[in-house]
């Protein structure tokens, strides 16, 4: 059986072309991200060319975006790997199913991921990861025994929208809801251009209270009263981890007589079901507790001391692109391997 | 053949020894020749510098580099100081350094803003321009305040070059350079003399040794320094490593890489003269050429590696070499087995292209210096440069050996055989490529995952990798599709350059992201040369090959 007898719509969804021309795409897309980023950041590129379905103009989505190209790519993979032509050489057979499936453990590992930052100071014991990107609205609610919090996502702070809660004790309205925000001597926010690197962006959000006052909130600034003993602020979305981290000693060690780092690490103890361990995150040298991975990401200075920031990632995927990798490796240099052999044979 | 490859390489290795010995030789008679020997003496003791336990001679040479941009100081009627000869007699009496033309001045420009009547070569001394700062500080200090990505060339050579002399300035004092290592519990803490309290018996012998020396070289008593320097040698053998220190001497002296570039050249020029002429000598003697070219370039990194205790390609620099490496090997390889010179050609002259882009990083000082944190030696970090610098090369290899393709088929459209050796070999080539670029770049993803926790960033560099997957993934597939020919296949990769010229040194100046090193108007230059030279190669040769094709149909 031949390419030609191959059903009509196989060939057509397996076509090289498809790849060929998906891959130019992409390189355009890739190209323009890359340049872009000088100008929006990495993660408004990310989300604008990469992550994206299409390349918006308005409300029109005028091209494919990344998301889109690699999918094709990957229906195109799936499609060439039902035709005999793909499956003859088992080289090119392992090559393109790896690389469906390192596509696929993209797709779904990335979707699935949950990534943030945890900064300790030390002597500081925190059990929460926080956003890197995405905040919300948290509203401290005083009760009798136990205060409560509520908290309303990014996504419900838009303009106009009235935010309800059986434990908040009265309604908010949104006025205004700024990615990037500076608060005002008199306690009203000051827009700013969003910050390149978006994790420095500081959102702020304006809310009026039921008798017609506004109350203004931004992150790292003061939380408002709403009344009597509830507070607003706006932080980092919080994601609970299974075990605790307490900083007990940060090091740095700089090159000889330089101040650049040569070596950082924290000596931490984790603190998980009843029991604590000593153990040292370094550079190059993360913390790893099931599907959670802890990585010294950097330092800051402040004023009450330095500040270890670390990375957390929760992955169920994080072995899909070594897996995809391997196979894929094989794959090539067993399709290199046969070409040799039959170079020298001919 | 063998005795012709080895007879080159003994050849070469004598003229670097030679070379070696002329830094050193006694010159005429005056201070010079006392300065040259005393120099050979300090040439090999540790300074701690830029967070590296270095040679003295070293230290020289990146100070001497900074001011001059040249690898000497001229004497009048005598022979030119060598860098460590300046720098000692700079260390033990300044006043006398500072009077001698160190200084060279890169454009006329600076030389007026400095109050400085322009001199051919713009050879000055360090007090002139010292002068010439302090009688212009008015316009020249709020220089220094100002964003560098503000200032204009001139003005960014004038802070350059005051904030360099400071650094010389401040080395040439006897309490200038970390000549003392640190007490027994910090022993790698090197500190100037002046700063050493309480001092324990190794330190005390180190600040003996030295003031005595420093001493000896004031009063031109060449002989007290060499045995001082034997005494320090002794005395800091135990926190030093003597061997590395000696060999990073002998390295620079040598310069390998030099010496790599001119028989790469050289092997060029034969295998130009054996395409005209009937005899395989000049054939043969290219091959030697480019062998022995490629041992000492192969040396020159097994050096660096041994000396700095690291896998080869931790800098920008590092990774031009390597990959010049990979092309003159691949190139000796591809010859092996076509042996027509073309492999050849294509090897030597890559090699040379990127001896030459390496040199003028060279020329920045030091090239042996310390990395931050993150780069430190990791094995995923070293198996994923090393590949995908392997990559950069074979698709570099790949696009010069398709300008060799096209042009082949412009020149003698009637050799089928000739072509469809140089289409297989293409595909070959491109395949090899990708092995090097899909795994060299899967595997930076894999550091990038061990260290901080995601796989893939859409980091400028990483894109650039990614680029250059897309483009031979592309092109391999239009060629399986039969949409591209073998020309067209080949002006792909001819333009496939562009993309890893952009993805090796382009994606650095964006400043943006983990890779960014700043932006270098000579780098963006470059670019754009290479550029425009690529389209142009690959639109001139594609229309000529199709040409001569389309006026003798039924070649293939």
């Amino acid at each position: 059986m031949s390419w030609q007898d191959e059903p009509r719509w196989l060939r057509i969804a397996a076509d090289p072309r498809i790849f060929a021309g998906a891959c130019a795409w992409l390189f355009v897309l890739v190209v323009l991200g890359t340049l872009a980023q000088r100008d929006m950041g990495l993660y408004q590129a990310q989300e604008t060319y990469f992550t994206s379905w299409f390349l918006w103009l308005g409300k029109f989505p005028l091209l494919p975006g990344g998301r889109l190209a690699l999918s094709v790519t990957g229906l195109n993979l799936l499609a060439v790997l039902f035709t005999r032509r793909g499956t003859r050489s088992p080289g090119l057979a392992l090559l393109h199913g790896g690389m469906l499936l390192m596509l696929g453990g993209a797709l779904v590992g990335g979707a699935l991921r949950q990534e943030g930052s945890l900064g300790l100071m030390h002597g500081e014991t925190g059990d929460e990861m926080r956003s890197w990107h995405h905040h919300e609205l948290a509203v401290l609610v005083p009760g009798e025994r136990t205060d409560q919090l509520v908290s309303f996502g990014q996504g419900l702070l838009a303009p106009g929208t009235v935010l309800t809660h059986p434990d908040l004790p009265m309604a908010l309205t949104v006025v205004q809801h700024l990615a990037n925000a500076r608060m005002k001597p008199d306690g009203s926010l000051e827009a700013l251009p969003p910050e390149r690197e978006s994790e420095r962006s500081l959102p702020g959000v304006v809310l009026r209270l039921p008798d017609g006052r506004t109350v203004s909130a931004c992150e790292g600034g003061e939380a408002p009263e709403l009344a009597p003993g509830v507070r607003a602020g706006i932080r980092r979305i919080g994601t609970r981890m299974p075990f605790a981290i307490e900083l007990v000693k940060f090091e740095r060690e700089n090159h000889p007589g330089t101040a650049m780092a040569r070596r950082f690490s924290s000596e931490v103890l984790v603190h998980e079901d009843g029991g604590s361990r000593r153990v040292v995150i370094s550079m190059n040298r993360p913390l790893r507790i099931g599907a959670w991975t802890l990585y010294q990401q950097s330092y800051s200075e402040t004023p009450e001391g330095t500040m270890s920031v670390l990375a957390v990632v929760r992955d169920r995927f994080q072995l899909s692109p070594y897996i995809s990798s391997a196979i894929m490796l094989v794959g090539l240099l067993i399709h290199l391997a046969q070409r040799l052999r039959r170079r020298e044979a001919a | 053949m063998i005795r012709l490859i080895l007879l080159a390489l003994v050849l070469a290795a004598g003229a670097g020894a030679a070379d070696a010995q002329a830094e050193t030789a006694a010159a005429t008679a005056g201070p010079s020749r006392d300065l040259a020997r005393m120099a050979g003496s300090v040439a090999d003791l540790p300074v701690l510098h830029d967070g590296r336990i270095k040679p003295f001679a070293s230290v020289a040479r990146h100070l001497l580099l900074s001011v001059s941009g040249r690898g000497s100081v001229p004497v009048e009627g005598g022979q030119p100081l060598s860098p460590t000869a300046w720098l000692l007699e700079g260390v033990a009496d300044r006043a006398a350094a500072t009077a001698r033309p160190a200084v060279k001045l890169r454009n006329p420009e600076v030389a007026e803003a400095l109050g400085l009547a322009e001199r051919p070569g713009l050879r000055y001394t360090i007090d002139e321009v010292i002068a010439g700062l302090m009688a212009h500080r008015d316009q020249i200090a709020p220089l220094f305040q100002r964003d560098r990505k503000q200032l204009g060339p001139a003005e960014m050579q004038v802070v350059e070059l005051g904030e360099n002399l400071a650094k010389v300035f401040t080395a040439m004092d006897p309490d200038g350079l970390a000549l003392i290592p640190g007490p027994e519990a910090h022993r790698e803490q090197w500190s100037p003399r002046n700063q050493v309290a309480g001092p324990d018996p190794l330190q005390a012998a180190a600040i003996l040794a030295w003031t005595d020396l420093l001493r000896a070289v004031a009063a031109g008593d060449a002989a007290a320094v060499e045995a001082q320097a034997a005494v320090l040698r002794g005395a800091l053998s135990p926190v030093s490593d003597p061997a590395r220190l000696a060999a990073e001497v002998v390295y620079h002296r040598a310069s390998p890489f030099a010496w790599s570039l001119g028989l790469d050249l050289a092997a060029i020029v034969l295998l130009g003269i054996g395409l005209m002429t009937r005899s395989r000598l000049p054939y043969r003697l290219a091959i030697a050429a480019l062998a022995s070219g490629t041992a000492l370039h192969l040396a020159g990194i097994a050096a660096r590696i041994w000396i700095m205790e690291r896998p080869p390609v931790a800098t920008l620099y590092e990774s031009v070499v390597f990959v010049g490496a990979v092309a003159a090997v691949l190139g000796l390889l591809l010859e092996a087995f076509r042996r027509r010179g073309d492999g050849a050609f294509v090897g030597a002259a890559l090699a040379a292209i990127l001896h030459a882009v390496a040199l003028g990083y060279a020329d920045d000082g030091d090239t042996m210096g310390m990395l931050v944190a993150v780069l430190n030696s990791n094995f995923w970090l070293t198996i994923h440069v090393i590949t995908i610098t392997a990559g950069y090369g074979c698709t570099l290899v790949a696009g010069l050996a398709a300008h060799v393709a096209l042009a082949a088929r412009a020149l003698r459209p009637l050799d089928a055989d000739t072509h469809r050796g140089h289409d297989r070999a293409l595909v070959g080539l491109s395949l090899v490529s990708l092995l090097f670029t899909l795994f060299g770049t899967i595997l930076g993803g894999i550091w990038a995952d061990q260290s901080w926790g995601r796989f893939w960033g859409w980091d400028p560099k990483e894109n650039g990798a990614l680029l250059i997957v897309l483009w031979l993934l592309m092109l391999l597939h239009l060629r399986l599709a039969g949409t591209a020919g073998p020309r067209g296949f080949a002006a792909g990769l001819i333009l496939g350059n562009i993309v890893v010229a952009a993805a090796w040194f382009g994606v650095n100046m964006l400043n943006v992201g983990l890779h960014s090193y700043g932006f270098t108007p000579g780098v963006l230059w470059g670019l754009i040369g290479t550029t425009a030279a690529e389209v142009a190669a690959a639109s001139l040769l594609w229309t000529a090959a199709t040409a001569r094709q389309r006026a003798r149909p039924g070649q293939a």
